[in-house]
């Protein structure tokens, strides 16, 4: 029996190294399942339940738990259960930071779901590099969030699906843009200052002005009304969730009537408020649940019976990606081991999976999507176009 | 009790860096100088921390001091910019102060990151170094509390107009206070910024206000005791409370009005009455 | 130019019909509520949720915004402030804390909305009313713009002839001087609080709601920007003084429409800041306010 245990395991991880810690832990353990699983695999999940983006934290949970339903239920671990145990770290930087050293301290954890926010995530990294835990992030879009082997993360910079929104534009034939921009926030600032730029060089339309708004600003009374007086053939409105319906809102009272581009913090809902106002409008997202892609719509069957009929957002989709990729990692492991896991994941990352999103693959540890046009009809979200596949 | 201070480390330090930040505003405090310029200090230290690691590479202590004698000398000129001023109007030109900085580090292009922040600054700073920068700064607090130094503070605090006829240097004493608060800001900002080896605009905000404030409130304002006991309760409040989930900012609402309204000499002075009151019985006559 | 002064001006009126009932609560009972901005998201948020169940016309929602404004401040003057002020042993540490308890109290409401939201924006998109734009040459002007403009204009005015005219208004004026004397003239101070309070937080009420109407929508967090706004226009033109809060709501917002027109406004909330921390420096009563005697 022993030899036939020694040999399942070298068979499933492979090398001699990774085969010792595989077998410790099983057997340090007992009631292992198959392949030097534990019984269970314990992981942190840090998110913002409560605060200003407790609207990503929320909905990430909602992923991550059915991602984890279909894991156990299906038994894609064998006999092995994947444990979430949930953090809120709301709107603290330091909390977040001290759930990432409990889970460090704690041997019990396997790895680390990690936080929304850039600024909660680049305090979490080093510390995880430190101590060889393995993080996977959803959002946290800034630079200094991947910082070594040990740190993932399934939210595609928008800068890398982009381009849908240029292809748009040269097929509406638009030849100025305008850019409004939250230039206090590091992902919106990125695409309004370099992506868009770029964009332009390459799809044949001039930036004919270029807005930055705080990070908290709400009137953009004069910002839509300069817009809007300077006509330009379409706006890119590159702002957080609330601010959205409001900067729309401005821009059409004011008369404009061009294009209105935006970026994934016009879904989820944000737009709602803005009705019928903001009708017309589209931004490249990493995920819709229009999409025809049978991972896609696998994953909104399901989210949509488990959550009364509602349709999932990105966040959702990004976790639920976030939670198969880290499933996918320890079965690769086949074991509990940090270490095992990151090398697991490096794996599952070399070759890319089908997933919410579509088509995964990474670059580093950093994730490509294909993308999509999403866009607002008046009451709710469409997918505009579908060359994208 | 390794294992729970190795799951808490981070709780550990901020603990001791919220106590230097409370007590860089009730340093001011208890002058009669009502400023939140530590806040400000706080972020001076934090942004020069970091950019002295990450650019010139020096050693986590230079760096730290770097930010010290930076915020040192911006709160001096403070404080000789708003003599004048006292009570919620001086509060309210330091808070005003200190949000100006935080505008200006995102927009301070490449050397402060922009709204990313500066990340990447690992140091070599131990708890262990927190914790002895902490204890000194309260003994060297605490010794100003007693003797001379002591009464002259209680003096301008509590009536400078006597304190100037009776010789006490009234003026020195308040940009004195300026300077220790903005040495203690910024120490416990560059440290903040060393262990977690990142700094964001986010960070250097109207919450820290509010923060040290309500720390100095509930713990109590006269004396470093009540920063200590402030920097304890809002640094385990959110882990005690975690069982009531999503409703924590509610609870935490709560409990700051209700101790601003019942409480008004904070947790210390209520401390205070319960020993003098268990001390009275043994006094001969008592209270009429 | 013209559409900027026009926007500059709804701009202005938003902030001086938050701003005003707090400058009246500073300048003349004294009490300086932080969580007059929560106050004023609050009945917003009320609005948003009743026009989600009926659909509602604008006055109505405005009448709801009102009382929810009146009803949230007069509680926080009730349970808070005015023990505090009952209690404090000098009028130094009465105002830090009533300070800090504005900061708690101010939580309340807000964690109330963001659980609610989950901070996304809401708006009144279930009411009757429909914006309208009207151009007059090289200007356009919505009504929303007009109601917030007339409802600014009358309510400032009715506010300052009660201050003036009125016997309860000068009452009110009196506690501001002196409030031991005032108390010993017959003046019933704890009554007139509660009814300063009511109109502060009525007319927070009405800002929250037209401020959703003018935009669109606002989120929980809208409360805590236009809280320090507010703060710069009474510091600016003077606290208690009508007339400095017009003004200083005023320049306020053209200051603002300057930097965000001219510039490439990220700057623009630096300008609220310097001028608190300017003026402070420069002209600590304000532009208006009554001078204040310090001996040291």
């Amino acid at each position: 029996m022993r030899t036939g245990n020694r040999v399942r395991c070298a068979l499933v991880v492979g090398t001699a190294a990774v085969l010792a810690t595989a077998c410790a832990t099983s057997s340090g353990t007992g009631g292992s399942g198959g392949e030097g699983l534990p019984g269970t695999v314990k992981i942190m999940s840090i998110k913002e339940m409560t605060g200003p983006v407790a609207f990503a934290g929320t909905h990430s949970t909602r992923g991550i738990d059915l991602a984890v339903e279909q894991i156990n239920q299906r038994k894609f671990l064998g006999d092995t259960k994947l444990e979430i145990d949930l953090h809120d770290s709301a709107a603290s930087v330091q909390e977040a930071a001290s759930f990432a050293t409990q889970a460090v301290s704690d041997q019990s954890y396997s790895a680390i779901l990690g936080p929304a926010a850039s600024s909660q995530a680049a305090a979490v990294s080093p510390i995880a590099d430190k101590a060889k835990i393995p993080v996977i992030y959803t959002q946290a879009g800034s630079d200094g969030v991947l910082v070594g082997d040990y740190t993932y993360r399934v939210t595609a910079p928008a800068s890398s699906y982009f381009h849908h929104a240029g292809e748009y534009l040269k097929s509406k034939g638009a030849k100025t843009a305008a850019v409004l921009y939250n230039s206090g926030n590091p992902t919106l600032a990125e695409l309004g200052q370099e992506t868009v730029p770029q964009l332009a060089k390459k799809y044949g339309f001039t930036v004919s002005s270029s807005d930055g708004v705080q990070l908290t600003a709400q009137d953009f009374t004069n910002a839509g009304a300069k817009i809007a007086r300077a006509k330009p053939d379409a706006v890119f409105v590159l702002l957080q969730g609330p601010q959205n319906p409001a900067a729309i809102t401005q821009l059409k009272q004011n008369g404009y009537s061009g294009e209105i581009v935006g970026m994934t913090s016009m879904g989820a809902g944000n737009l709602k408020p803005a009705g019928q106002q903001a009708k017309g409008t589209v931004w490249p997202s990493d995920f819709s649940p229009h999409a025809e892609v049978p991972s896609v719509q696998e994953f909104v069957k399901a989210y949509q019976a488990k959550y009364n009929g509602e349709l999932p957002n990105n966040y959702a989709a990004e976790a639920y990606d976030a939670a198969w990729f880290l499933a996918r990692g320890i079965k690769e492991a086949g074991s509990a081991d940090r270490t095992a896991i990151q090398q697991g994941l490096a794996t599952v990352a070399k070759q890319g999976f089908e997933g919410a999103e579509g088509k995964l693959r990474f670059e580093g540890n950093d994730l490509r999507v294909e993308g999509v046009l999403a866009g607002w009809d008046g009451s709710g979200e469409i997918l505009v176009s579908r060359e994208a596949s | 009790m390794i294992a729970w201070y190795e799951a808490n480390v981070v709780l550990i330090q901020s603990m001791f860096i919220s106590l230097l930040l409370a007590l860089s505003i009730q340093v001011p405090f208890r002058a009669g100088v009502f400023s939140l310029a530590g806040i400000g200090s706080y972020g001076i230290g934090a942004y020069t921390a970091a950019i002295v690691t990450l650019q010139l590479g020096w050693p986590p202590f230079a760096a730290i001091g770097a930010g010290m004698l930076l915020a040192a000398v911006i709160a001096y000129l403070l404080a000789l910019v708003l003599a004048r001023l006292s009570g919620l109007y001086l509060g309210m030109a330091t808070i005003a102060y200190s949000l100006i900085l935080s505008v200006a580090v995102i927009n301070g292009g490449e050397l402060t990151g922009g709204a990313q922040g500066l990340f990447g600054a690992v140091s070599d700073l131990q708890t262990g170094h927190v914790v002895a920068v902490a204890v000194a700064a309260v003994v060297l607090l605490a010794l100003s509390e007693r003797g001379r130094p002591g009464r002259w503070i209680d003096a301008v605090r509590e009536d400078p107009e006597l304190a100037v006829s009776v010789g006490v240097p009234v003026t020195a004493i308040r940009q004195l206070s300026f300077v220790v608060g903005g040495l203690l800001g910024a120490c416990a900002g560059a440290m903040n910024t060393l262990l977690r080896t990142t700094v964001t605009p986010e960070e250097v905000g109207f919450h820290l206000v509010v923060l040290a404030l309500t720390m100095i409130i509930v713990g109590g304002s006269r004396s470093w005791a009540g920063a200590l006991i402030g920097a304890v309760v809002f640094t385990w409040l959110p882990t005690v409370l975690a069982f009531v989930g999503e409703w924590q900012t509610l609870v935490y609402g709560v409990v700051v009005a209700v101790a601003a309204i019942f409480v008004p000499t904070g947790i210390l002075g209520l401390a205070q009455d319960f020993v003098r009151r268990l001390r009275r019985p043994a006094l001969p006559g008592g209270r009429p | 130019m013209a559409q900027n002064l026009l926007n500059a001006l709804t701009l202005g009126s938003l902030y001086l019909l938050f701003a005003l009932g707090m400058s009246l609560a500073w300048g003349t009972i004294g009490i300086l509520n932080f969580a007059h901005g929560s106050i004023f998201m609050f009945a917003a948020f009320t609005g948003h949720l009743l026009v989600g169940q009926v659909a509602l016309p604008l006055p109505l929602v405005l009448l709801i915004g009102t009382a929810v404004g009146a009803a949230l401040s007069v509680l926080a003057q009730v349970l808070a402030f005015e023990p505090i002020q009952r209690r404090a042993r000098d009028h130094r540490r009465a105002e830090l804390q009533i300070l800090v308890g504005g900061i708690g109290i101010a939580t309340i409401p807000l964690a109330i909305a963001q659980h609610a939201t989950k901070s996304v924006p809401f708006g009144f998109t279930g009411s009757t009313f429909q914006v309208e734009v009207y151009r007059l040459g090289p200007v356009q002007l919505t009504n929303v713009q007009l109601v917030i403009l007339g409802a600014a204009a009358v309510l400032t005015g009715v506010l300052a002839w009660w201050l003036r005219s009125a016997r309860t208004g000068l009452a009110l004026r009196s506690i501001g001087v002196d409030a031991e004397v005032a108390t010993m003239m017959g003046v019933n101070r704890r009554g007139l609080a509660v009814a300063t309070m009511a109109v502060a937080g009525a007319l927070a009420g009405i800002a929250g709601v037209l401020l959703t109407y003018y935009l669109g929508s606002i989120a929980a967090e809208s409360g805590d920007g236009f809280l320090i706004k507010a703060f710069a226009a009474i510091v600016l033109g003077g606290i208690g003084s009508i007339g400095g809060a017009v003004a200083g709501a005023m320049i306020l917002a053209l200051a603002e429409t300057v930097v965000l027109t001219q510039t490439s406004g990220m700057w623009v909330d630096a300008v609220s800041f310097g001028l608190i921390f300017a003026v402070l420096v420069l002209r600590p009563r304000g532009l208006f306010g009554r001078k204040e005697v310090r001996r040291t």
